[in-house]
């Protein structure tokens, strides 16, 4: 049984020109302690996945399909029973350090909130004042194993700084403490490296590999950074314009990448030696009205007349998912 | 700047901005003065019992070291009465203020966090508040209820509530799209916590310089109806009331309306400045 199954997820959002159609037909599944990318340029809909397993959407959002969280579907579900598993199962670890931590709190109260948050304790209003005033010495014994578990130097010093003193890695790996401290099954990383230098990003991706195998935990990261997807996931899906393109086994999507897009992508990686830079020629899609047949035809090389008609069916190639009509038959 | 005093560190630069800002101590000290003179009112007026008692014998006296203002109609001390018409005021202006935010603030801040059809109810109900002259509202009120001071502050709040709603409103609206609202949802937090726990914080600082500017406004307003009739009821001094009386004098007794008028004035300055400190103090820069 797979933890997260996501069957035929469509996304759109309904706003004042019509429809824009962002997601459509998403389809994967993700096994416990599995690490899973979500690659894609930028507006390619691989957020708006995430913020839907999330169930953040904003309002105006349509969501069709089923999220299958240990069989029962998230979508279905009444916000008492969302709100168990949303924080609690699933947590979530924002893009940008700095501005996901509230500037008014200390880290102390952030972790305070998180704890009570997540039940433990549990406190009415006049308790949490009470919690707020002084914090017993068990919970900062939580506190600051979490820190420590996420490998923060100085964690009583920590504890007492606002976010505005921290630095931009260490307030992500805060991020990270307070995502894991409810016990998650899964954690769903928004681009958790963007904003960070590269040294300290490779720290960050090391502390979440570890944690992945210390804590069982399965990560859907989000990121437009194909090196970051090949260091840390198991499983990639390439996504373009809201549909899945190519989904298989990281290294051999990256290796020998067989969806023209995937190809064009890894095609554009600056190269160490020789050659100049490849790009892909184009620009995103107008989503309320995306092309007919794959979203990809006109920007594609190898566009046939199938590809302006039909929608790709997935292909099995080589144990690999495969969008494209270059597979067919 | 280790993280033990950074509490003690934003306290010593609140005190070196206000240092170097001149208007902002001006505003602080004329504040400070209304609040002593509201507190202390009996102990520092020269003839307390003149806001009351009728001195006939002594009336339209121009300044002089006995009646540093001079004397009313009736000869009161109007040094006395502008000092004791301070209570009346401050109090209408603060408690205005207070309740309005008490009353508007939360429920701008929900709707402006929840939206959909509560909001479009709450907000055309305030747009339907905002639509009258607030003026003309509180003196509709006014004249319906006994004049008191509680009923001046209530007119006045009727037509005071809207604007600190339509604040939250806007504030919520755009605090609650931040990074640290979403990962607070992610967390597992309720509206509860959202509004009142991650979105009020950062709306305080414009609220209080909204609410100090606004503290001024409010004096002004009940003066004015005090000016025409709706405040308090006399003999209570008030500073309206008191400008009121002495406009048919003019210009002859010019003193009967000049310090009442400037008592108004200042207390105006006063809280405008106050709140134009606030606003460089706390760096805000919406209002």
């Amino acid at each position: 049984m797979a933890l997260l199954e996501v069957k035929n997820l469509t996304v759109y959002f309904k706003t004042f020109i019509g429809i824009s159609k962002v997601v459509e037909d998403v389809n994967f599944t993700l096994e416990k302690g599995e690490s899973l990318a979500l690659v894609g340029e930028s507006g390619s809909g691989k957020t708006t996945v995430l913020k839907t397993i999330l169930g953040v959407l904003p309002p105006n959002a349509i969501v069709k399909g089923e999220l299958l969280f240990k069989n029962t579907n998230l979508l279905s579900m009444g916000n008492d029973e969302l709100s168990k598993i949303r924080g609690m199962e699933i947590t979530y670890i924002p893009q940008e350090p700095l501005s996901a931590l509230n500037p008014f709190y200390t880290i102390e109260e952030h972790f305070l909130d998180r704890l009570v948050l997540s039940g433990k304790p549990k406190a009415g209003i006049l308790s949490y004042i009470k919690l707020r005033r002084k914090v017993p010495s068990e919970l900062k014994k939580t506190m600051l194993e979490y820190l420590e578990k996420v490998k923060i130097p100085d964690p009583e010093r920590v504890l007492k700084s606002y976010p505005m003193q921290l630095s931009g890695g260490m307030l992500q790996r805060i991020l990270i403490a307070l995502a894991i401290v409810s016990n998650p099954s899964i954690l769903l990383a928004d681009e958790p490296t963007t904003a960070l230098d590269v040294v300290t990003q490779k720290e960050i991706l090391e502390l979440l590999k570890e944690l992945q195998k210390d804590l069982g935990l399965s990560i859907i990261y989000v990121t437009h950074d194909l090196g970051v997807a090949r260091a840390i996931a198991d499983k990639v899906i390439v996504m373009y314009a809201g549909h899945m393109v190519e989904e298989g086994i990281t290294s051999e999507v990256l290796a020998k990448p067989l969806h023209p897009y995937t190809k064009g992508l890894v095609d554009s990686i600056p190269k160490l030696v020789g050659g100049g830079l490849h790009g892909i020629e184009g620009g995103l899609i107008d989503y309320y009205n995306p092309p007919s047949g794959c979203r990809f035809h006109p920007r594609c090389p190898k566009a046939m007349s199938i590809c302006r008609e039909t929608r790709p069916k997935p292909f099995i190639v080589n144990g690999r998912k495969v969008y494209c009509w270059l597979y067919g038959e | 700047m280790s993280a033990n005093n950074i509490k003690h560190y934003r306290l010593r630069l609140t005190l070196y901005k206000i240092r170097h800002s001149p208007t902002t101590m001006v505003g602080i000290a004329i504040v400070m003065i209304f609040v002593i003179l509201a507190l202390f009112g009996e102990y520092i007026a020269p003839y307390p019992e003149d806001a009351y008692t009728i001195h006939i014998e002594r009336k339209f006296i121009p300044p002089s070291p006995e009646h540093p203002f001079g004397t009313d109609a009736v000869g009161r001390d109007i040094l006395s009465r502008v000092i004791l018409a301070t209570r009346v005021s401050l109090s209408i202006g603060v408690g205005v203020v207070i309740l309005a935010v008490l009353i508007g603030f939360p429920l701008g801040l929900l709707v402006g966090y929840i939206g959909g059809p509560l909001e479009a109810l709450v907000m055309r109900l305030t747009d339907i508040f905002l639509s009258i002259p607030s003026v003309v509202l509180a003196m509709a009120i006014a004249a319906m209820v006994e004049p008191t001071l509680q009923n001046a502050m209530f007119a006045l709040v009727i037509g005071w509530w809207p604007w600190y709603t339509r604040l939250g409103f806007g504030l919520a609206s755009t605090l609650k799209n931040e990074d640290y609202v979403l990962a607070a949802k992610s967390f597992g937090a309720g509206w509860k916590h959202i509004v009142f726990r991650e979105i009020l914080p950062n709306a305080i600082p414009i609220l209080a310089v909204k609410a100090s500017l606004d503290i001024g406004y409010a004096i002004l307003a009940e003066a004015l109806l005090g000016f025409i009739g709706f405040g308090v009821r006399p003999p209570t001094p008030e500073w309206g009331t008191m400008l009121s009386e002495a406009r048919i004098y003019l210009p002859d007794i010019w003193w009967y309306a000049t310090f009442p008028g400037l008592a108004i004035f200042l207390a105006v300055m006063g809280f405008n400045l106050l709140g134009d400190g606030l606003r460089d103090i706390l760096d805000v820069r919406e209002v």
